[in-house]
């Protein structure tokens, strides 16, 4: 061989593989398999030896890709014409039969080449495929467990920083609703996030509000090198996902895109469970409280009722011994008496209280007259009401309304003894009762100094009461259990004062189906 | 009390209770039995043939209800139940089952009388007519003429349609004691009628406007919120 060829191989191969590898490689193979071949081209047929030539050239389209086996097919051609046929010179190169091997060779190896390199991509899509989904799938079993929103950040961090190229940080709102970023419990793991975000509060605010458009139709705040974007669940917004991306200018491939838009929605109803979890556990404190609460209640004031109620009776007794007590005592004994049945009335109101809160509570509803429960509310309280001018203005159009009369009875009872407590004596009290707009509206009215401003809803709490004459304060339970029964029946309370002075409490019923009551006629006796 | 002495049975499980129950009695001018449970009391009411029993409905060894229809079995002494404020459908049972009449506790001794003056003027000693007074019976300003099927309000005379004037005749049979809304429509409209305690609602409200001054405030036909009606004089 001469040098000046090998000087030429050499400095081809120096030029060819500092700029492109795969050439270099089939350069390198076509270059070995020729000087293999060399010595004992006296004993091969020329089939063989371009049998030979075609296997590399079949190998390098498989393994080399397209533009490394054509290359390859071009040396070889000249290779097998230069080296192998006689008189191994260029003379033969230029044979019209050698040029049509290298047009029947050709199509063969843009085939092999176009599709192993087709199936070559196949496999780099289904290998980041796996990945993404693998990675993904740790994601969810990792969320799936956590119980509190700081044990989000770490896998839901790694996640981002693993896919997108991009710090993540989760942003969500504390208790006064201003949003706040996760963070991994314990000290911030190094790489991770090692430098603070700079996150652009109100870009976050307005993505949190962007409320109930669904991220797949919004378009990602972005604002510098971050992108913000709302954390769905199916009840609204729970949460931002800041990510902030490594290179400016880096756009989502649509892998990613879906990656993320999964990633997102994954996050957002976690967040939501964890929110569903945080409430219902909540709840289930409240009522276990109520419950405990309740409980006591009822025991304590049965317990006190039956002593309490004996006293009464023996106060009563006493009175009857005879001979007849002296004047002094006897009214010592009169007001002792009085003061057990406040007693019993507070007892009794406890007990209303806890019957109304027990799980069940079960209304005794039939269509009864608004008439009849106020006259039997005003006789049950008669001693109470002594000194007082009680109105009662009644609509003849109030048709019968389903309820439960004993508790109804309770609420007038109630509304009167409160207008009691904190009026003086000869006041006067008026109940009135009408029908507007479907509903039956009924107010209680007083002529005394009227409800402190600002405190017309907190006199429906448990044991709250307003200033009472003195020694005529109670637990604190009658407006509550108004409010109790009359939302039991479907209806709404208001308290306020009247422009003209004085207390109202009004109330409204909703008015039924009343059934129709046959009258006997006109048959007058 | 000018008469002779009277018996009653007192059943009440709590000593307290029963206590001034029996002073009340006894200031009454009865003689008491006391017994503290529903067996004691079954077998006190037998020996001594009461004329009035007086039976607290929560007794611990059985239920006050099973109690009365027992009695009613081969007594008919009234019987006056002791019951607590949220027993209203126990208190209707009971009166179904044959009560006289009923009170909650806590009462005071001027109630109690007067229930058992209601309860025993019903039956009274010796076949006296009732109402007395020739079919004549005032309330307020009310005059029911039972003989002459005349209703008069301060002379004026009150339309009163046929089921209004079963209604107030009941009532008045009944004077001082408790009717539940069962009894009133059992005899007013007949059994069929039960069952619809509205009926009976619509008419007494009829009633009332007639007869009551200020209907919402009634002075003599009383409700008895979850029972029934009683007429007071």
């Amino acid at each position: 061989m001469p040098a000046s060829t090998l000087l030429a191989w050499i400095s081809v191969i120096a030029l060819v593989a500092v700029r492109i590898k795969e050439e270099f490689w089939a350069l390198a193979l076509v270059g070995l398999v020729t000087l293999a071949l060399i010595p004992v081209r006296g004993h091969l047929i020329l089939a063989n030896t371009l049998m030979i030539y075609l296997l590399l050239v079949f190998l390098v389209a498989v393994k080399l890709g397209r533009r490394a086996s054509v290359f390859a097919l071009f040396l070889s051609i000249f290779a097998f014409v230069y080296y192998f046929v006689p008189p191994y010179s260029l003379v033969a190169v230029i044979d019209p039969q050698y040029l049509l091997v290298l047009g029947f060779m050709l199509p063969i190896v843009l085939i092999t080449a176009h599709l192993t390199s087709g199936l070559r991509t196949q496999v780099i899509i289904a290998e980041s495929r796996e990945r993404r989904i693998r990675s993904l799938y740790e994601l969810a079993s990792e969320l799936t467990g956590i119980v509190a929103p700081a044990q989000l950040a770490g896998p839901c961090y790694r996640f981002i920083a693993a896919n997108f190229d991009a710090d993540g940080t989760i942003l969500i709102p504390d208790d006064r609703g201003n949003l706040v970023p996760v963070a991994p419990p314990g000290p911030p793991a190094a790489g991770l996030t090692s430098s603070p975000l700079a996150i652009n509060q109100s870009v976050a605010e307005k993505a949190f509000r962007q409320g109930d458009i669904p991220w797949q139709e919004s378009v990602p705040h972005r604002c510098e090198t971050s992108m913000y974007i709302p954390l769905h669940g199916s009840t609204g917004v729970h949460g931002v996902l800041v990510l902030t991306l490594h290179k400016p200018d880096w756009e989502l491939s649509s892998e990613q895109e879906s990656l993320l838009k999964t990633c997102v929605t994954f996050i957002g109803l976690v967040l939501e469970r964890l929110g569903f979890a945080a409430r219902a556990q909540q709840a289930v404190l409240e009522i276990e409280s109520e419950r405990l609460r309740n409980a006591l209640l009822a025991s304590l004031s049965h317990d006190m009722r039956t002593p309490v109620a004996a006293m009464a009776g023996i106060a009563d007794a006493m009175l009857l011994s005879s001979p007849p007590l002296h004047s002094v005592h006897r009214s010592l004994l009169e007001s002792m008496h009085k003061q057990i049945r406040l007693i019993l009335s507070d007892i009794d109101k406890l007990l209303d209280m806890a019957r109304l809160h027990t799980d069940h509570v079960t209304l005794h509803k039939e269509w009864q007259l608004l008439e009849e429960v106020i006259g039997s509310a005003i006789k049950t309280i008669a001693t109470v009401l002594e000194g007082y001018a009680v109105h009662i203005t009644i609509d003849d159009q109030i048709p019968l309304l389903e309820m439960d009369a004993m508790m109804m009875e309770r609420v007038f009872c109630n509304l009167l003894e409160n207008a009691t407590r904190h009026t003086p004596v000869g006041s006067r009290i008026d109940i009135d009762a009408r029908v507007e707009h479907r509903l039956v509206v009924v107010r209680v009215t007083d002529n005394g100094p009227g409800l402190p401003p600002g405190q017309e809803e907190a006199m429906f709490e448990k044991f709250i009461h307003g200033k009472t004459k003195t020694g005529t304060g109670g637990v604190g339970l009658g407006l509550s259990i108004v409010r109790a029964v009359v939302e039991a029946h479907g209806g709404t309370i208001h308290a306020g004062n009247r422009p003209e002075g004085g207390a109202q409490f009004e109330f409204s019923l909703p008015i039924g189906d009343p059934p129709l009551v046959v009258s006997d006629g006109e048959k007058f006796l | 009390m000018t008469d002779s002495l009277r018996h009653a049975v007192l059943i009440e499980d709590e000593a307290l209770v029963r206590r001034y129950v029996a002073m009340a009695l006894e200031a009454s001018g009865f003689k008491v039995w006391e017994s503290e449970t529903a067996a004691q009391g079954i077998m006190e009411t037998a020996t001594h043939h009461p004329d009035l029993i007086i039976l607290d409905l929560g007794l611990p060894d059985r239920d006050g209800v099973d109690v009365i229809r027992e009695l009613r079995l081969w007594c008919d002494t009234p019987i006056l139940v002791l019951s607590v404020r949220t027993e209203e459908v126990q208190k209707v049972e009971a009166l179904d089952a044959g009560a006289d009449d009923y009170l909650t506790k806590p009462f005071g001794v001027p109630e109690l009388q007067a229930r058992i003056r209601a309860v025993l003027r019903r039956t009274p000693r010796k076949g006296d007519e009732v109402p007395a007074g020739g079919g004549i019976f005032e309330f307020g300003e009310v005059r029911v003429d039972m003989a002459l099927r005349r209703v008069t309000r301060v002379g004026q005379v009150i339309h009163l349609t046929p089921l209004e004037y079963r209604i107030l005749t009941l009532l008045v049979a009944n004077l001082g004691r408790v009717l539940t809304h069962r009894q009133i429509m059992r005899e007013v409209w007949g059994p069929g009628y039960v069952d619809r305690p509205h009926y009976l609602r619509v008419f007494m409200a009829g009633l009332r406007r007639k007869i009551e001054k200020e209907p919402a405030n009634p002075r003599h036909i009383l409700t008895e919120t979850g029972i029934g009606y009683r007429l007071v004089q």
